[in-house]
């Protein structure tokens, strides 16, 4: 279990987060949801050990984050940022075999897990494509299958694993979307601990076992989509107008726009 | 492409660069003297006293350079890096220089200590230089890289102005030995320099080598490296560490020589791809090559004298820092 | 009373070149200066530049910057009637305006001979308004230069290597320079003749030009100390290794032709004076 206790952080007089406590179960997919400037990525940079709380701890596995060695976080926890930029040309197999940094894999099992990672996020037979001559989307998915490679290559069990993600599907289209969601479920259901960072609450509904709200720092709310018809979190926090229904297969709550 | 292919066809060339490197002189050497004449030889001296020292200072140098410029590249994330950029050769120069000026003013100085004084003041100049960068770079415990880049420029800036100052002040004879100092130059290579230059380049590269996979990850962002398990504050501060110790030392026995930090690495990238693991030992290999040719270029164009091999290298390494630069544009278009 | 003072200081305006009928005169160029004080005309001068520093009294004489690289303002704060430059006085376009702000600008100009050095005072002392001073000057210079003597064991002209830098590939002074002149009127041969000013040579070039001793300066000497010369790749396999034979001059009379220069050809006629070939 990754833990958030009370954690604040304020930079420059702001209160980025304000006492947050949150957590992140195996098994589960966990949507952090929340306007621009809510806290999320925020978050997620302290869950991730990068940033340190002025308040608060993290906690993994019930010890502080930072009593463990990058070595070994490495193994067991992965982290894709917003937007990784690769200065130089690398082909996209060079950028997903750098998921194997903590390993050490053979050749041919390394291509293999590659290969097959690459299929997974809906890259076919890309592996010699120059990485940077991929659209966006397909940039975005190549560095999925690189974290995905680094907790694949040395874990057969994944539910003491951690994936980290901010907003894994901004740039890609409803297929792609679709496609990488069920991915993380179905990893998740193998046992690992998947948190996303997302922006469309429909989606994040959908998918998640459990959702996350943020609003100025705070969270708002911390529970099942389900849970999200008790009372407006989402309405109040998003500022928009906004009608709840009800999904067309699912008991979980969707929104539309008002016109 | 063959795994092994690049580096078979870079230590070929690096092998014929010093093949000519030995067969070519203003000296025309007879390789049956050599080989059959009794030891000591005009021949033979020749090339164990002035030609086989200088061919592989050459071959160090050049490594050295080139290693030390995809370090640099790698860490600033930019093709653009040289080893220059950190303004440690800078530093270095601006110690040579004031040794230049102000030895009679500096006292007595034991004999022996004589023909030391100007490599051990180049690389005293390039390790406090270093050490200078670090502490203005260190930003909230950490070493920010654009801060490095910032310190580099300031030092940069100030080094010039010293040396422009000291060019000021200096007298005839002191202002050629400073202008000769400042265009690279391998004619003094003796064995001491070369054991020297060996038993810190050679271990150096050893352990670059064996880096090179972390320097990918670096590549990626310092956050991204950090989440793959990668020490990055330190390796940062050893990767600095290094180009200061080669900048250094180079630049202490054989001047300023520029261009080839920032070329060769960029050529190994256009002929075999970005792959640190390749770039870095291919580097020193067409490093060497590339500073063993430069060499033989310099020392053959004007027999009986010769031009400073800087002088060649920034001669092929301008046109190209151009064209690069104005395609680095045409790409960002 | 009023009128008549200030017509006794038109008078003293009206006069004043007469009355003090020295010129204020700044130097330029290590070898001028020393012609200007052999000549004993220093209470002329009102500044050098910093290449003047023979004799030492010169070096303490204000200084107007680097003799390649003059300043205008420099120059005109020194307020001078004459400037004495060589041919390496520059910038051209600073002489031009020195010349606009009217000052006499008189070019001190010779070529590395005896001639040329007996040409040079001459010029000096003309422009110092001290022509007796010269010729008796000259006269000293000619009669110094007719004692000078090779060693008669000289069967062969002595091959010598003048080298200015010690780090790296030496740096040689060929044709056209002042140790080149300076040999061949000691009677010795520059053994890099065939190459023109100040060069580095190629290390293995030396075996080719055979020196048969080392010129160096007495104060590049002082600062790399001899170990570090006879060190010089290449320079072992030469005759004047093998004799560990190394002179040294003062880089002032080495570097440039004046008034010394009968002394230093002195100096290194007895330096090698027990050279045979």
């Amino acid at each position: 279990m990754l833990q958030a206790n009370n954690v604040s952080l304020s930079r420059g007089g702001n209160l980025l987060l304000d006492c947050v406590s949150m957590s992140l179960e195996s098994g589960e997919l966990l949507m952090v949801l929340g306007p621009n400037g809510a806290g999320k990525s925020t978050l997620l940079s302290c869950l991730s050990g990068a940033v340190h709380g002025d308040a608060g701890e993290i906690l993994l596995e019930a010890k502080p984050l930072s009593a463990f060695p990058i070595e070994t976080l490495a193994k067991k926890r992965a982290v894709l940022t917003q937007q990784v930029t690769m200065v130089f040309n690398f082909t996209v197999e060079q950028v997903v075999s750098l998921g194997l940094a903590p390993w050490s894999l053979g050749v041919k099992q390394a291509d293999e897990l590659i290969q097959r990672t690459l299929m997974d996020v809906g890259l076919p037979n890309m592996q010699k494509r120059d990485y940077n001559s991929l659209s966006g989307g397909e940039q975005q998915r190549a560095q999925l299958a690189r974290v995905l490679v680094q907790l694949l290559a040395g874990n057969d069990d994944l539910s003491g694993c951690y994936l980290l993600l901010d907003e894994p599907i901004a740039a890609l289209d409803l297929e792609q979307q679709q496609r990488v969601l069920r991915l993380l479920k179905t990893l998740s259901a193998k046992g690992l601990a998947v948190l996303c960072v997302i922006h469309d609450i429909n989606l994040a509904a959908l998918y998640g076992d459990r959702l996350v709200l943020l609003d100025n720092g705070r969270l708002m709310f911390q529970g099942k989509p389900a849970d999200l018809t008790a009372k407006p979190y989402i309405e109040s926090a998003y500022q928009a107008d906004l009608i709840r229904l009800h999904h067309a297969q699912m008991a979980v709550p969707q929104w539309q726009f008002q016109v | 492409m063959n795994i092994r292919s690049p580096y078979i066809i870079l230590l070929g060339a690096l092998l014929l660069m010093m093949a000519m490197a030995l067969t070519q002189g203003a000296y025309s050497l007879s390789w049956s003297a050599i080989l059959f004449d009794k030891i000591g030889s005009i021949d033979q001296q020749i090339l164990m006293t002035v030609r086989l020292p200088r061919l592989l200072m050459a071959v160090l140098v050049g490594a050295a350079l080139a290693v030390s410029g995809s370090l640099m590249q790698a860490l600033f994330r930019n093709p653009l890096a040289d080893p220059g950029l950190l303004g440690v050769s800078a530093g270095a120069s601006v110690f040579v220089g004031v040794l230049i000026v102000f030895q009679p003013a500096l006292g007595a100085v034991p004999l022996w200590a004589k023909s030391y004084l100007q490599s051990g003041a180049g690389f005293i100049g390039a390790v406090g230089t270093c050490a200078l960068i670090f502490s203005l770079s260190k930003h909230q415990g950490k070493v920010s890289v654009l801060h490095l880049l910032l310190a580099g420029i300031a030092i940069n800036a100030l080094a010039g102005a010293a040396t422009g100052l000291l060019t000021y002040v200096s007298n005839d004879e002191q202002l050629r030995a400073l202008s000769f100092w400042s265009m690279g130059n391998l004619g003094g290579a003796r064995w001491e320099h070369v054991i020297v230059l060996a038993s810190l380049v050679l271990p150096i590269c050893g352990y670059v080598f064996r880096q090179s996979k972390n320097l990918n990850l670096l590549l990626l962002g310092e956050e991204e490296a950090r989440y793959l398990g990668l020490n990055v504050e330190r390796f940062k501060f050893r990767l600095v560490a290094v180009v200061a110790l080669c900048v250094g030392i180079t630049v202490a026995f054989a001047g300023l020589i520029g261009f080839v930090g920032l070329m060769v690495p960029h050529l190994v990238r256009l002929l075999f791809g970005s792959d640190n693991r390749l770039v870095v030992p291919c580097s020193a290999l067409l490093g060497a090559a590339l500073l063993t040719g430069a060499d033989t270029v310099a020392r053959l164009l004007v027999i009986p004298a010769e031009l400073p091999v800087g002088l060649v290298t920034s001669l092929l390494g301008g046109p190209f820092f151009l064209w690069l630069l104005i395609n680095n544009i045409k790409e960002s278009r | 009373m009023l009128l008549k003072k200030r017509y006794f200081a038109f008078l003293i305006v009206l006069f004043s070149p007469l009355l003090m009928a020295q010129e204020r005169i700044i130097s330029i160029g290590g070898i001028v200066t020393e012609i200007v004080y052999l000549l004993e005309g220093q209470d002329q001068l009102v500044a050098t530049d910093t290449s003047s520093i023979y004799p030492d009294a010169a070096s303490h004489t204000p200084k107007v910057g680097y003799q390649r690289t003059l300043s205008v303002e420099g120059v005109l704060s020194m307020k001078p009637d004459v400037l004495l430059i060589t041919p390496a006085t520059g910038p051209a376009k600073v002489l031009a305006q020195l010349q606009e702000a009217g000052i006499k600008l008189v070019s001190i100009d010779g070529d590395d001979s005896q001639q040329g050095i007996v040409q040079r005072v001459t010029q000096v002392a003309k422009a110092l308004n001290k022509e007796a001073q010269g010729q008796q000057a000259v006269a000293e210079i000619n009669a110094s230069f007719s004692r000078l003597q090779a060693p008669t064991h000289w069967s062969r002209p002595p091959r010598l290597l003048f080298v200015l830098q010690m780090h790296g590939a030496p740096m040689i002074a060929g044709q056209g320079t002042a140790p080149d002149a300076l040999f061949k009127m000691a009677g010795a041969v520059n053994a890099a003749e065939q190459i023109n000013g100040y060069k580095t040579l190629t290390p293995e070039a030396l075996l080719a030009i055979q020196p048969d001793a080392i010129v160096v300066t007495t104060q590049g000497l002082d600062r790399a100390g001899a170990a570090s010369i006879w060190s010089l790749p290449g320079l072992s396999i030469t005759p004047a290794a093998k004799a560990k034979r190394l002179v040294d001059l003062d880089a002032l009379m080495v570097l440039g032709l004046g008034p010394r220069t009968p002394q230093a050809i002195e100096s290194l006629q007895q330096q090698l004076s027990d050279w045979t070939p």
